[in-house]
């Protein structure tokens, strides 16, 4: 990846489109799961992040990841499409949608056997998490980063992705209790 | 190493253990560990089974465009940007910054795309998200004056940057000329000290970037809060108590010096004191906003706990990094730090193009802790602000603020 940045740096474009092939599908994955980001405008958002990639080539220098760069850049690009959708939101009243969707989304009710109801806890204590818990949980468990990676890509102190981390099992274990509960109380 | 101090450790690494990204001295802790704890053996249970929930999860949505119709889309737009060039930082006085002048060499730095400065961080207290890597090249200058929250169009900004740079021949042209001016009637001395003070902002920035002197120690400002909190910018949340400053322990208080230093080199003091944490991440910091020609800093103390237990091992801790990150000569190093409930002296000193963040540990002596420490590639000097406070998650109790020459 670093040998990929140094080539479009110096304006190669099929190092671009080796880069672009390599890292498409797991940026959309990771976009796609943020909070906030509007689904419908992934494309142009990676578009974006792709041609801010072209054009910080030079500016990389290869001390830590390449792959946690391009997720730094991603996840700047993102921040800022996130602010514009909740601006949006805020404009035209929409604001309510996502908690009732949320809602919604707990409420998966019928009995199921005990390894499925226990799976769905946890899937369901996941999606209770904040967006921050689950951010890191995501980079670590489904993109494979180390925990200096994952500083690097959130711009924090490693010592705070380790925190983070560890509030995540925390809250983790307290949403599992309340979504077990949940769903011992449904009949 | 006791086995409770083990089971820390393990717990610790376990996560990344289960997500397959440990060193190898950590993947042989866990592995040594496990084998003798039944606890840790179902700690790693669980974080596998948060891993498989995790596998599982696939986005909502699927790409409207396959990827060979997203590279078309983004080769021909690609086509049409110039070649890929480092960008300039801090581009010099009159040649690419909208916002540069002589007089506006102290500006606050403006952040792009409306934003306010406290926008630039997460809604998350220690999150800084903003990336001011300037991904897009243009971030530092041309957007610099655009307020579109949509993607710059590539051919604008290709062609205002043609017009900035045949406005930057231009100014520079006059520019020159006014220098040869000013420096046929300045004295060769002050020309001197001039050239050598500021290497990297251009031949403009050096005849206007002019500090005063004061002899080390100096107090050049000092904190009075008996008339209360006027002309200081303060947010909700700060009220004083005994000429103490105090704060509540809601979340992004803020307040602003009222006075920049003129010196070149300076120490900015203050005495907090941890009152109360009623939430982890409790934090507060020293902030010199960066300005077009200056990298500003952060010195902050941050993930602060409450007295709950914290079995992880997780800390609060000190340190100090220049803003934009990119303007740091390489990582600064953080220090584990836990001020408790006691009133402490923090100093955080500017030198050129560094800076140190230290804490006085007697008011009877002069023992100091050194926190952390950051510097610049360039040869500076760092920004003189605004300088701010900023702080949350904790009930704060502020002694003085105290800026001095160094």
């Amino acid at each position: 990846m670093d040998a990929l940045l140094a080539r479009i740096a110096t304006g190669d474009h099929e190092a671009m489109r080796e880069l672009y092939l390599e890292c498409r599908p797991r940026l959309w994955r990771y976009l796609a799961h943020l909070d906030g980001v509007d689904a419908t405008m992934l494309d142009d958002l990676l578009q974006e992040i792709f041609v801010a990639i072209w054009r910080s080539a030079p500016s990389y220098r290869p001390q830590g990841s390449a792959l946690a760069w391009i997720y730094a850049i991603a996840r700047h690009h993102a921040s800022h499409a996130r602010r514009d959708t909740v601006r949006r939101a805020e404009h035209t009243h929409h604001a309510g949608i996502d908690a009732e969707s949320f809602e919604t989304g707990r409420d998966h009710g019928a009995p199921f056997e005990n390894g499925v109801l226990t799976r769905l806890a946890l899937d369901d204590a996941l999606a209770r998490l904040s967006p921050q818990h689950r951010e890191v949980l995501r980079l670590a468990f489904q993109h494979g980063f180390s925990a200096p990676e994952v500083a690097q890509i959130l711009d924090v102190p490693l010592g705070t992705v380790k925190s983070r981390i560890s509030y995540a099992r925390r809250a983790l274990i307290q949403e599992y209790a309340h979504a077990t509960a949940h769903e011992e109380e449904t009949p | 190493m006791t086995a409770r101090q083990s089971c820390a450790e393990c717990i610790r690494a376990l996560p990344w253990y289960a997500s397959g990204r440990v060193t190898v001295a950590e993947r042989a802790l866990v592995e040594a560990h496990l084998a003798d704890c039944a606890r840790c053996r179902d700690e790693l249970a669980q974080w596998r089974a948060v891993g498989s929930a995790l596998a599982r999860e696939e986005a909502q949505t699927a790409p409207a465009q396959t990827s060979a119709e997203g590279w078309l889309a983004l080769s021909e737009r690609i086509q049409t940007l110039d070649p890929p060039r480092r960008s300039a930082r801090f581009p010099a006085l009159g040649a690419d910054s909208p916002t540069a002048s002589a007089t506006t060499l102290f500006l606050p730095y403006q952040p792009v795309c409306g934003e306010t400065y406290d926008e630039i961080y997460d809604e998350d207290d220690d999150d800084y998200a903003f990336i001011l890597e300037d991904t897009l090249g243009e971030t530092m200058s041309t957007e610099h004056d655009q307020h579109d929250p949509q993607a710059p169009d590539a051919a604008r900004l290709d062609t205002r940057r043609r017009v900035w740079g045949a406005r930057a021949t231009a100014i520079a042209g006059v520019a020159a000329a006014l220098i040869l001016v000013i420096v046929a009637t300045t004295i060769y001395a002050q020309f001197a000290r001039r050239a050598t003070s500021s290497v990297t902002a251009g031949a403009t920035a050096t005849s206007t970037q002019a500090f005063t002197t004061a002899a080390p120690g100096t107090v050049l400002f000092q904190s009075d809060w008996s008339k209360g909190l006027d002309g200081w910018g303060a947010s909700d949340g700060w009220t004083v108590h005994d000429g103490m400053l105090e704060i509540d322990g809601q979340d992004n208080r803020t307040l602003t010096i009222p006075y920049k230093p003129t010196v070149r080199d300076y120490a900015v003091i203050f005495s907090v004191q941890v009152v109360d944490e009623p939430q982890d991440g409790g934090y507060f910091r020293l902030v010199a906003a960066p300005t077009s020609t200056s990298p500003g800093f952060h010195a902050e103390v941050q993930g602060l706990h409450t007295d709950l237990e914290h079995p992880n091992g997780d800390h609060p801790h000190a340190w100090v990094f220049l803003d934009p990150r990119d303007t740091q000569g390489g990582n600064a190093h953080t220090t584990d730090y836990e001020p408790r409930h006691a009133m402490w002296t923090y100093h955080v000193e500017v030198r050129g193009n560094g800076v140190q963040f230290k804490r006085n540990d007697s008011s009877l002596s002069t023992a100091e802790t050194a926190l952390s420490a950051a510097v610049a590639v360039t040869p500076g000097p760092l920004s003189h602000g605004p300088l701010t406070i900023e702080c949350g998650l904790a009930s704060l109790r502020f002694g003085q603020i105290q800026i001095i020459a160094l």
